[in-house]
């Protein structure tokens, strides 16, 4: 699947990866965010300190395709996912206070 | 470099750890007056494994009864009953004054905990003998509660400690990185408390990701003894679906008498154990420790299926398996959304469960045993620090299966007094800035480094040694190429590269700070187990199947000489249990025989 991530560094702009995972709904954004960050691009800022990944905290919500997620519960189930910050309070790239 | 210290906060009390025994030690300490200052990685109240809880605590039925006014408890569990099932289940060698500690004093924080949940409109549920059921996010709340209700605790969340800070031999603070921005914070204490949870070394998640044993390697950098690491609690983990992938649901519906199944290997050959053993798995949680003893070996053979388990070939009839579900979501239902155990679909588990009549289950590492040696009063060997909680040690012998639960809040709650009691005599120490810009700006060196390994690259190679050489079942060999491993990782990782030079919640570098403290609490896991040749609770052993306690009816310890590690040995503080009179005897014997397994999943 294609994924397009809002980054803030060194200003706004979209990158773009390439993620192997069928769309069959298995995999989770948040399965996507660490695919990308273990395998792509380690740079890539997220809540990821603290992740409980089963929809607990409920602080690795994201924007995914225009809607609030909570990511690590939420299936990427289509062929292109567009993710942005949850709300204006960016920290770096998807992290938000 | 300049100052790179940007803030000093003062404090009496620095309280490092934001799950349960964070938080009662805060609220012990500004109990006793003191002030108080909580620091989290994550959100105090809601992180770490406390909100992984699905979830009970108990405190003996007696006390329950009779001092509590709870007419459904079970008043012939007593306090007594409580004390001796945790050493059996300990394999004897529990130090028996923090066994104490846990039976006496676990009724009045855990019944204060229970009152905090009824404040937030969502209580826990009882059941027999003496137990309360909740959600992790219940407890989180309830804590708050707690927390809320207590003057003189300032708190503070996303921030890292990332080392203790001493003078003259005393621990009196500590230095933080704050994660947002990349600040870094010196905080000021005449004492400090950790109670900031286990570690966690294998590739399998079924916990929170900031079991990364912070506290209890930062006490051994820090001078403190460290026990007992090798003893690591395992237990069913889901490997498929692959939504829930870590969901601790298999356990669940194994604990249902209606789920019949029997384990097999990768080719389909049965995994058996003795029927007076599977019997108990509906009743005791000592089932976690049967599954790792009689379905642990396969997974370190060639035998384990693809994914690294065991599979759950489902025999009972349709209606069996429907019924087993339907009690999971009826226990589940006051608690999550119904059909739900925390957000795994339970019926979507069911219909697979009914399609395939398998399913492929892993054994996830959940808690450790060991950790800082502290004694009753959860002092450590190092003046000014204390700790409780999963990061200290000693309650439970080799093995747990009385409630971790119960153990966080009560020693949480004790180390807070006691740091009180001790910051009321203690003068402040003297660290000015310097001590803790050392350490930030050796630990900045690495944005310089090139070349060299990325630290998820690292992560894998760690969580590969720990899979392969660490897991439920171990030998001599296996340990000894950990060591060397672990050791090799450990100097590659002085040259770790980091791609981000950005300070602001820099990813690579929490990643790092957190490998290197798996890293060293691993590290002490496979000395301590190659150390100890026997089999014991929860380190077994293929090479030295038994139990061993001519040799080794010891607590293992380690602490820091220089740059090395100082292992030794001594017997468990005695009590009012007799220790066996054997010297050795068969593992399976010994759970046969003993009367182990508190009986704590009564419906």
């Amino acid at each position: 699947m294609k994924v397009k991530v809002l980054r803030t560094s060194p200003e706004k702009h979209f990158d773009e990866f390439t993620v192997p995972f069928p769309i069959d709904g298995e995999y989770t954004i948040m399965d996507v965010l660490r695919y990308i960050s273990d395998n792509i691009d380690p740079t890539l800022a997220y809540f990821s300190h603290a992740v409980c990944n089963h929809g607990i905290c409920g602080r690795c919500a994201v924007k995914c395709n225009g809607r609030v997620v909570v990511a690590c519960i939420t299936h990427a189930d289509c062929d292109e996912l567009m993710l942005e910050p949850k709300n204006k309070k960016v920290v770096k790239d998807l992290l938000c206070q | 470099m300049g100052n790179i210290v940007s803030k000093v906060v003062e404090t009496e009390i620095l309280v490092v750890g934001g799950g349960g025994a964070g938080i009662t030690a805060a609220i012990g300490a500004a109990r006793s007056g003191a002030k108080v200052l909580l620091v989290s990685k994550g959100q105090v109240g809601n992180s770490g494994n406390t909100i992984m809880i699905g979830g009970s605590f108990a405190m003996d039925g007696h006390s329950a009864y009779y001092d509590y006014d709870i007419k459904e408890a079970d008043k012939e569990f007593t306090k007594a009953d409580l004390y001796e099932s945790i050493i059996k289940d300990g394999f004897y060698i529990n130090d028996q004054n923090m066994v104490r500690q846990f039976v006496e004093e676990s009724p009045a924080i855990v019944y204060e905990v229970v009152k905090w949940a009824e404040q937030t409109g969502k209580p826990f549920d009882f059941g027999p003998p003496s137990t309360w059921w909740m959600s992790g996010r219940m407890m989180g709340n309830a804590l708050k509660q707690g927390l809320v209700s207590t003057p003189g605790i300032e708190r503070i969340s996303d921030i890292a400690v990332i080392e203790l800070l001493s003078d003259g031999g005393r621990v009196c603070g500590a230095l933080a990185l704050e994660l947002n921005t990349g600040d870094f914070v010196q905080i000021n204490a005449k004492a400090v408390v950790l109670g900031t949870g286990g570690f966690q070394p294998f590739s399998l998640k079924n916990t929170n990701s900031d079991m990364t044993g912070d506290g209890v390697a930062m006490a051994f950098r820090a001078g403190a003894k460290v026990s007992d690491m090798e003893f690591l609690l395992f237990l069913m983990t889901a490997l498929e679906p692959q939504d829930i992938v870590g969901s601790i649901l298999p356990l669940m519906l194994v604990t249902m008498p209606t789920f019949k199944y029997v384990a097999t290997d990768r080719e389909g050959k049965e995994l058996t154990m003795p029927q007076e053993l599977k019997d108990m798995e509906t009743k005791s949680e000592i089932c976690k420790l049967l599954h790792m003893v009689y379905y642990g070996k396969t997974i370190t053979t060639d035998n384990k299926t693809d994914k690294g388990g065991v599979f759950l070939k489902i025999t009972g009839t349709d209606e069996e398996i429907n019924q087993a579900f339907d009690e999971t979501v009826e226990l589940f239902r006051k608690f999550y959304k119904e059909g739900f155990y925390h957000h795994n679909d339970i019926n979507k588990v069911r219909r697979m469960c009914l399609d395939k009549r398998r399913w492929e289950v892993g054994l996830g590492n959940e808690y450790s045993v060991g950790g800082i040696l502290v004694n009753e009063k959860m002092e450590t060997t190092v003046k000014g620090l204390f700790a409780g909680g999963e990061c200290a040690s000693g309650v439970f012998g080799a093995n747990r299966v009385a409630d971790a639960v119960t153990e966080m809040v009560v020693q949480g709650y004790r180390a807070g007094l006691t740091a009180a009691e001790y910051a009321k005599t203690a003068h402040a120490g003297n660290c000015g800035t310097e001590c803790g810009s050392i350490i930030a700006e050796r630990l900045l060196e690495v944005l310089n480094n090139k070349g060299g390994i990325l630290v998820n690259e690292a992560v894998r190679r760690f969580e590969a040694i720990s899979d392969k050489y660490l897991n439920c079942y171990r030998d001599g060999e296996g340990l000894r190429a950990a060591i060397e491993q672990y050791e090799q990782l450990e100097k590659e990782l002085e040259n770790a590269t980091i791609l981000c030079k950005d300070m602001a919640y820099n990813a690579e570098l929490m990643g790092l700070i957190a490998l290197k403290n798996r890293l060293l609490c691993s590290k002490l896991a496979a000395y301590m187990g190659e150390a100890r040749k026997e089999s014991r609770g929860l380190h077994l052993r293929l090479d030295y199947p038994n139990i061993d306690n001519k040799n080794y009816f010891v607590r293992s310890i380690a602490h820091k000489d220089g740059d090395n590690i100082e292992l030794s040995t001594r017997k468990p503080i005695a009590g009012e249990i007799a220790p066996p009179d054997y010297e050795t005897i068969e593992y399976e014997r010994y759970l046969l025989e003993t009367g182990i397994g508190l009986e704590n999943l009564q419906d």
